[in-house]
């Protein structure tokens, strides 16, 4: 008698099956849809051993994405075998920068990532309505990747800004960065939204 | 005995040392430098199971970057056993072949030889394309490159080609123009003697 049950039986490859995919509604842009590029970026911060900024704005019909990119500066005097910065969780759990977003209409959101409160994984609340949707924005990390010089975080914003310019606000304690904030266009970022392409178009029932 | 031999210990940060970083003249963009956001991307094919595209173009002084986006199909189907567009029985995978085509008859393929054609200060006297690497997961996948030096004004054709998933050499027209008017957007964070 073996420890582990047998495996069920591969399935036969050459029979695909539909994978029930439908387009998201406010947590993620579609992956069937190409985003239009918005014509943004910022340096957000600057100081002798790092710059903040955002860029890589990506516009979508039911929301937007932008990248938090970290630069470390080559030329910090570091000890004899020591890495170069820093990422997001260098400082430790919850202790990475802060970021939100202020619009024109005076909505706010703030990362909705999870935070580690007294040792327990703690993911804010967010209402919504009757759907499903929420019914305030939603502003959440959606990957990143880098290096030990350069670190990009990827953010998710539902839905699209109001008219008008919106605040991206940072502040980052454990790198001396005080609250600073940035403003952006986001007129630009909803026309943009209308550049975005369906490559492959969907129909209930297609997957 | 220990297999491992004991480590030294940590260097102590007060002993912080000059890095004897400078800005890299051609096989990369300056670690100081925050590069130009270039306003483009470009559909490049479509496949019932994937679809290629440019993005996330950055302009630099010396060049410039950007991706190729792998972009699998989400109402493809798949087998139960297979989880993703980039796998299936011995699948292997090569990457697109990409290359460009300058306004002024320059032809640029990946080029990753130790002879380039340099010089009097070794820096290439051709352009070069390169790969910085990628990643994602078998449904999405992100391939980042490197081109040396800008583009010349004018119109650039970009080539892709990947017949490994169907997708024949497809070509299209960018606007070099908006990568060289960009370059001189990018910000010098931090200069050598500062």
């Amino acid at each position: 008698m073996t420890f582990f049950e047998p495996l069920p039986p591969d399935a036969d490859p050459r029979e695909p099956q539909p994978t029930g995919w439908a387009p998201p509604v406010w947590d993620r842009p579609s992956e069937a849809m190409l985003g239009a590029p918005v014509s943004m970026s910022a340096l957000i911060v600057r100081t002798a051993r790092l710059a903040l900024a955002v860029n890589a704005v990506m516009a979508h019909p039911n929301g937007f994405t932008f990248a938090l990119v970290y630069i470390g500066n080559p030329l910090e005097p570091r000890p004899p075998g020591g890495h170069g910065m820093l990422h997001p969780g260098v400082a430790g759990p919850g202790r990475g920068p802060r970021i939100g977003l202020e619009f024109a209409d005076g909505t706010r959101t703030v990362d909705h990532s999870f935070r580690i409160v007294d040792g327990r994984v703690h993911r804010p609340e967010v209402p919504k309505d009757e759907d499903g949707v929420p019914t305030v924005p939603v502003l959440q990390p959606c990957g990143g990747g880098g290096g030990s010089h350069q670190f990009a975080m990827r953010y998710w914003c539902f839905p699209l800004p109001p008219p008008g310019p919106m605040d991206l606000h940072l502040e980052w304690a454990h790198m001396e960065i005080p609250e600073t904030k940035v403003t952006l266009d986001g007129d630009a970022v909803r026309v943009a939204a209308e550049r975005a392409v369906t490559i492959w178009a969907y129909e209930p029932g297609d997957a | 005995m220990p297999f491992f031999e004991p480590r030294p210990p940590l260097p102590d940060p007060e002993e912080a040392r000059p890095t004897g970083w400078v800005p890299p003249l051609w096989d990369r963009p300056s670690e100081a430098t925050l590069g130009a956001p270039v306003p483009l991307v470009e559909l490049l094919a479509t496949t019932d199971r994937l679809a290629l595209v440019l993005g996330e173009v950055v302009a630099y002084p010396n060049g410039f970057t950007f991706t190729i986006l792998i972009q699998g199909n989400p109402m493809a189907p798949r087998a139960p056993s297979r989880s993703g567009m980039l796998t299936g029985p011995g699948a292997m995978f090569r990457a697109p072949r990409v290359g460009f085509a300058f306004a002024d008859g320059t032809l640029v393929r990946e080029e990753y030889s130790t002879s380039l054609p340099k010089d009097e200060r070794g820096i290439p006297t051709v352009a070069i394309l390169r790969s910085q690497g990628g990643g994602g997961s078998d449904r999405r996948y992100e391939l980042r490159y490197w081109c040396f030096p800008l583009p010349p004004p004018g119109a650039m054709d970009l080539y892709v080609e990947w017949a490994d998933f169907d997708v024949p050499e497809t070509k299209v027209m960018l606007d070099a123009d908006a990568i060289i008017t960009a370059a001189g957007d990018a910000v010098v964070l931090w200069e050598p003697d500062e």
